[in-house]
């Protein structure tokens, strides 16, 4: 996968985590089909890492519901995803996959973008450290892909 | 044996100087004509026509002559149902030389050919009971074969052992199989073993040790309906196992490089991630409408975000209109009136306090 793409894609997902709307806005909108899904892996990498790295390996069920409760008071709202939503995709992505079988991909969508700006800004990210983890999320993606092109 | 002497008596003539070479030896080595308990019928032949000496050579050359004819018999015979024990073969009967040399000699004769064959007998699934088969001895092996026993059983061990074995690799590809097992009296090969009887290709390049070498054979395997499932077995050498495989060959398959690629993203550390990555690529479509549509929901709201962002904490969307005044109210007009009444209470008092004064 082309690496421009990635790099477009990492200048979305950092505008959407600095709430820069005015970038965010116009290069989403112009993603194309391969764009797509390049930013969509990116998207899952830097999610995947950032779940992982706020609970770790040893949380239980009660962190994540303490995390979604204050994460829908405090950073996107109670009407942006449903509790239950969110639980499931964090969980999910923290071992326990089947969880989100059930659900449309649509609404898995939207619950793990609003629990990913609301560990970024429960953890106070700065703009380095998303840099970081964007890097991190890239070079996951790029490795992703090449597993991919040889198949 | 007595014709073997009259053999030896007519060839003797046939060259002169093998009969003056055994003359004399026959009369270096003297007239000792009954050494190793041997029934000489010399003695007692009538025609007096050869001496200890050259009897003596005869045996001697006749130790060589029917020892070849021994080994032939001996491994016919080993392969033979019909061959008697050899207490009660031919030999022990006509012929009173070194039977114990013979016996000797005859423990290792057979033994390569029995190794093939009993190779060969593995592969060999029609073979009937009895027949051949080194795997289905009468329960005393030492009363059809009488050689090396100990190697046969050793080498038995382990030559019926790859049939099962193919047959579960049949079992483990055939996905629609009702018995679960290759029919071994299906048309052609079956469960991928070389028959005889059948005449499907055989394994080329047999090892020294008889394990075949690696192959592919098409089989049919009967569905749970009846009809015949081609199923390809393959037949592998212990090198192209899998890493860490310890099993005994012919077990395992080797994997195609997807299927190396599958196990070792699944089997990583990475194997989560790579399988997640995979769903959210599929669901890019999906995903994008979402990611955009909650944006736009999280920065309306604007709720405290990133450091820096300078959004205040208002608790509700700032695009959502703000409730509706009632009609010929305004929030001027009620905070003027609201002043208005305040002044005027005050005003009151002021006056009512002065009043009260004045009158005290």
């Amino acid at each position: 996968m082309t690496t421009p793409a990635i790099d477009k894609s990492a200048r979305i997902l950092k505008a959407l985590l600095a709430d820069d709307m005015d970038t965010f806005r116009p290069l989403h909108a112009g993603l194309d089909s391969d764009e797509r899904r390049v930013f969509a892996a990116l998207f899952g990498a830097a999610f995947y890492k950032a779940a992982n790295d706020r609970f770790g390996k040893d949380c239980t069920v009660a962190d994540v519901i303490e995390f979604v409760a204050e994460a829908r008071a405090e950073h996107v709202g109670a009407d942006t995803v449903s509790a239950e939503d969110a639980e499931r995709v964090l969980r999910a992505v923290l071992g326990e996959a089947d969880l989100t079988s059930g659900m449309s991909a649509y609404a898995r969508s939207a619950a793990e973008t609003a629990m990913l700006i609301a560990i970024v800004r429960d953890a106070a990210l700065s703009a380095d450290e998303v840099d970081a983890l964007l890097d991190v999320a890239a070079q996951q993606v790029r490795s992703f892909f090449e597993r991919q092109g040889r198949r | 044996m007595n014709e073997l002497y009259g053999a030896s008596d007519t060839a003797a003539p046939a060259s002169d100087t093998s009969a003056a070479t055994l003359r004399e030896i026959g009369s270096r080595q003297g007239s000792a004509d009954t050494t190793r308990g041997r029934p000489d019928a010399a003695q007692g032949n009538s025609s007096g026509g050869y001496s200890g000496a050259d009897i003596e050579a005869l045996l001697a050359a006749e130790e060589r002559l029917p020892e070849s004819r021994t080994r032939q018999d001996a491994a016919a015979d080993t392969w033979s149902d019909t061959t008697d024990d050899l207490a009660d073969s031919q030999w022990t009967t006509e012929y009173d030389g070194d039977l114990e040399a013979l016996l000797a000699t005859e423990d290792h004769l057979p033994e390569s050919r029995t190794r093939q064959e009993a190779s060969a007998a593995t592969w060999d699934d029609t073979t009937e009971s009895g027949d051949d088969d080194p795997g289905s001895f009468s329960g005393d092996p030492a009363s059809e074969y009488d050689g090396d026993v100990s190697a046969l059983i050793a080498a038995e061990d382990h030559l019926p052992e790859s049939r099962p074995r193919q047959e579960a690799a049949t079992v483990t590809w055939d996905g629609g199989g009702q018995d679960g097992g290759a029919d071994s009296g299906s048309a052609g090969a079956t469960s991928g073993t070389p028959d005889t009887a059948t005449g499907p290709s055989s394994p080329d390049g047999e090892g020294a040790d008889g394990t075949p070498a690696p192959y592919e054979s098409l089989v049919a395997v009967h569905a749970s309906d009846g009809s015949d499932v081609p199923v390809t077995v393959a037949y592998l050498s212990p090198e192209d196992r899998t890493l860490g495989d310890t099993t005994p060959t012919g077990i395992g398959r080797k994997p195609t490089g997807e299927e190396f690629l599958d196990m070792e993203s699944e089997g990583s550390a990475d194997g989560g991630l790579d399988r997640f990555l995979r769903e959210r690529t599929e669901e890019a479509d999906d995903l994008h409408d979402a990611l955009g549509s909650v944006a736009e929901t999280v920065h309306d709201l604007r709720l405290p975000g990133p450091p820096g962002s300078g959004h205040a904490h208002e608790g509700h969307p700032v695009h959502e209109p703000m409730p509706p005044a009632g009609p010929g109210f305004t929030d001027l007009a009620g905070s003027t009136a609201l002043i208005g009444v305040a002044v005027l209470t005050a005003f009151h008092h002021w006056i009512w306090d002065r009043r009260k004064g004045d009158t005290q």
